[in-house]
């Protein structure tokens, strides 16, 4: 059953893997361009 | 935007593309070196200074400085300058008057390993340059095997995220407006595309690592450690690692989804969000770890490099997404699906092609250096093909546009029409499907090729293509008659360069001819020797000049006594 709850903890964490992506992709452009 | 007005747009846009090819990546090339090539030293060097247009990878660089006898002379192995990230300093032994061959390989930061050598010799009295055995430089990264494992790398990632737009954006209403439908197989295939990701990436990462370390790929114990090593390594870990971030937050906004409401909810909106940043941050990774960002200006290459992946992603993985839908509606409702989800697609299809052409475009003039290289180099005529599998596809995607869509829209009043184009449609998506992967394989092959160098530009006027093998060549300039004889025309050995010019049948005598030598798959600037007068209007001179193997752009000016100078230009070709 998906709880409001749920539904809000599951696009959190899809949201901070998101984030989580861009932090990589950050980090490896100021190796690559910095 | 009128259907005319964006048929006249695309036809523009594709001439771009045809005018100028879509993106290339650069390899690492030597610029400089210490001792230079072909050069007498008077006190034996303690090192030698490789120095490349990018910074490389001393953990897989091989340099090796050998005497007249083969015998190595190496100290220690290559490191990196402390002072300068694209030289590779190299430390031997003291060196006693003779001449030495130079060999080195190295890894471009994009992963594909680049071969040269040169020759120097210590003085003053070195005497003459023997034969030395020249090892194979020729060398690519385009091996059956590892274009295979880039190409299902580059289409599973692309085709995943595409497939992942299509279900939450543009088939999503198909659910709402369509009773009894679901996008449940689309989602699979999603699925499918990111599992197979998931899995070619690493495989692939240690493939191309195994290569670069000369180690069988099974040899899993020394090669998996040496991944991170390479730049090329690194990038494609943290491809894996964006993507695994964006096949979980896919996953988590396809579960959060209800496509039933016409309204997304917050959940649903701040997963879409996540998935998408996570999708545009992945298609960011190859140019940032290839060669787009060590192309100046970089930020345009790279941006160049993130759209032209996003818009090919769009399409790809959307055609396939029709093909899916096509395929898992109910046979009653297939016309009535596609209704919906065929003119969404066809807009975004639309915009996606403009910005591949375009991003396409923008990349080649910043990467080529000559138009002709397009058909004068393999990797001009990987490109050719490339631009020609995506004109074919565009070619389908305009009957799509102007044929098949508004046959889909008039269904709606004339359903006898629907079946037929519904099979129609079928039939010309899977072979843009066919086409389009055709074209991210041949992406697949192109950027494992080495990509002609700037160097080549100066080549443009030359006059005709030598060798390789024993010169004789006669061409006319200026109403002299200039021949043309290179012996034996071989890489590290001494080579006679004689040109005996003539007008009228009379010798051109007391001229002054001045060649240079330039090598054209490097960048090293070009070597000038002045050839001396031999016999009446006989200019020769024996020097080892042809340091590499590979194509040299040789240039004769010749000065008539109290006339203007001129220039003739040969493309020769050497082997070792």
């Amino acid at each position: 059953m998906k709880s409001v709850p749920l539904l809000l903890l599951a696009s959190l964490v899809a949201l901070a893997a998101g984030v989580g992506a861009c932090v990589v992709v950050i980090l490896l452009a100021v190796d690559a361009l910095g | 935007m009128t259907r005319r007005a964006r048929i006249v747009l695309l036809l523009v846009v594709v001439a771009g593309a045809l005018a100028l090819p879509a993106a290339a990546w650069a390899h690492a090339v030597l610029v400089r070196t210490s001792p230079l090539p072909s050069s007498v030293v008077n006190r034996p060097p303690p090192l030698v200074l490789l120095t490349y247009s990018e910074a490389v990878e001393p953990r897989f660089a091989v340099v090796s400085v050998t005497n007249a006898a083969g015998h190595q002379q190496i100290a220690g192995p290559p490191r990196r300058s402390a002072t300068d990230p694209t030289t590779l300093v190299v430390p031997l032994h003291r060196l006693s008057q003779g001449w030495y061959l130079v060999y080195w390989r190295v890894i471009s930061v994009d992963g594909h390993p680049v071969r040269g050598a040169f020759t120097f010799a210590v003085g003053p009295n070195p005497g003459p340059i023997p034969q030395f055995p020249v090892p194979s430089i020729s060398e690519t990264a385009a091996t059956p095997s590892l274009v295979t494992a880039r190409a299902i790398v580059f289409l599973s990632v692309m085709v995943a995220i595409g497939l992942f737009i299509l279900r939450i954006a543009t088939a999503r209403p198909v659910v709402r407006r369509v009773s009894e439908t679901r996008l449940r197989a689309v989602s699979v295939a999603f699925g499918i595309a990111a599992a197979i990701a998931l899995i070619a990436t690493p495989v692939y990462v240690v493939m191309a690592t195994a290569q670069f370390a000369l180690r069988s790929v099974f040899d899993l114990g020394n090669v998996v450690p040496l991944v991170r090593d390479s730049a090329f390594g690194r990038g494609y870990l943290d491809l894996e690692l964006t993507f695994a971030l964006f096949v979980l937050a896919a996953a988590l906004a396809l579960w959060v989804d209800r496509p039933e409401r016409p309204q997304r909810s917050i959940a649903e909106l701040l997963s879409n969000a996540g998935a998408l940043l996570a999708g545009g941050a992945t298609l960011l990774v190859p140019g940032l770890s290839g060669h787009a960002a060590q192309t100046s200006p970089r930020g345009l290459s790279v941006a160049l490099d993130w759209l032209h992946l996003v818009a090919g992603s769009v399409w790809i993985g959307g055609l396939i997404g029709l093909l899916v839908l096509w395929w898992s509606l109910p046979v009653a409702r297939r016309v009535a699906g596609l209704m919906v989800c065929v003119p969404r697609f066809s807009n975004t299809a639309f915009v996606s092609v403009l910005a591949l052409v375009g991003s396409g475009v923008g990349a080649s003039i910043i990467h080529l250096p000559t138009f002709s290289s397009l058909w004068q180099t393999s990797y001009g005529q990987a490109l050719l093909v490339k631009i020609g599998l995506l004109c074919a596809a565009l070619l389908i995607a305009a009957v799509n546009l102007l044929r098949t869509k508004p046959r889909l829209a008039a269904s709606h009043d004339r359903p006898e029409f629907g079946t037929g184009t519904a099979a129609l449609l079928r039939r010309l998506v899977s072979g843009e499907v066919l086409l389009v992967s055709a074209a991210v394989v041949a992406a697949a092959v192109l950027s494992s090729l080495p990509p002609p160098a700037k160097a080549l530009a100066t080549a443009g006027s030359a006059v005709a293509r030598v060798g390789p093998g024993p010169v004789a060549e006669v061409v006319n300039k200026n109403g002299y008659r200039l021949a043309l004889h290179i012996a034996p025309n071989r890489a590290a050995a001494p080579n006679t360069f004689a040109i005996s010019v003539t007008k009228g049948g009379r010798p051109l005598r007391h001229a002054t001819v001045i060649a240079g030598f330039a090598m054209l798959d490097m960048e090293m600037g070009t070597q000038t020797h002045v050839l001396p007068e031999r016999a009446p209007g006989l200019y020769e001179l024996s020097t080892p000049a042809l340091v590499m193997v590979g194509h040299w752009g040789l240039s004769f000016e010749v000065t008539p006594p109290g006339q203007q100078p001129f220039t003739v230009v040969f493309v020769d070709r050497t082997t070792g």
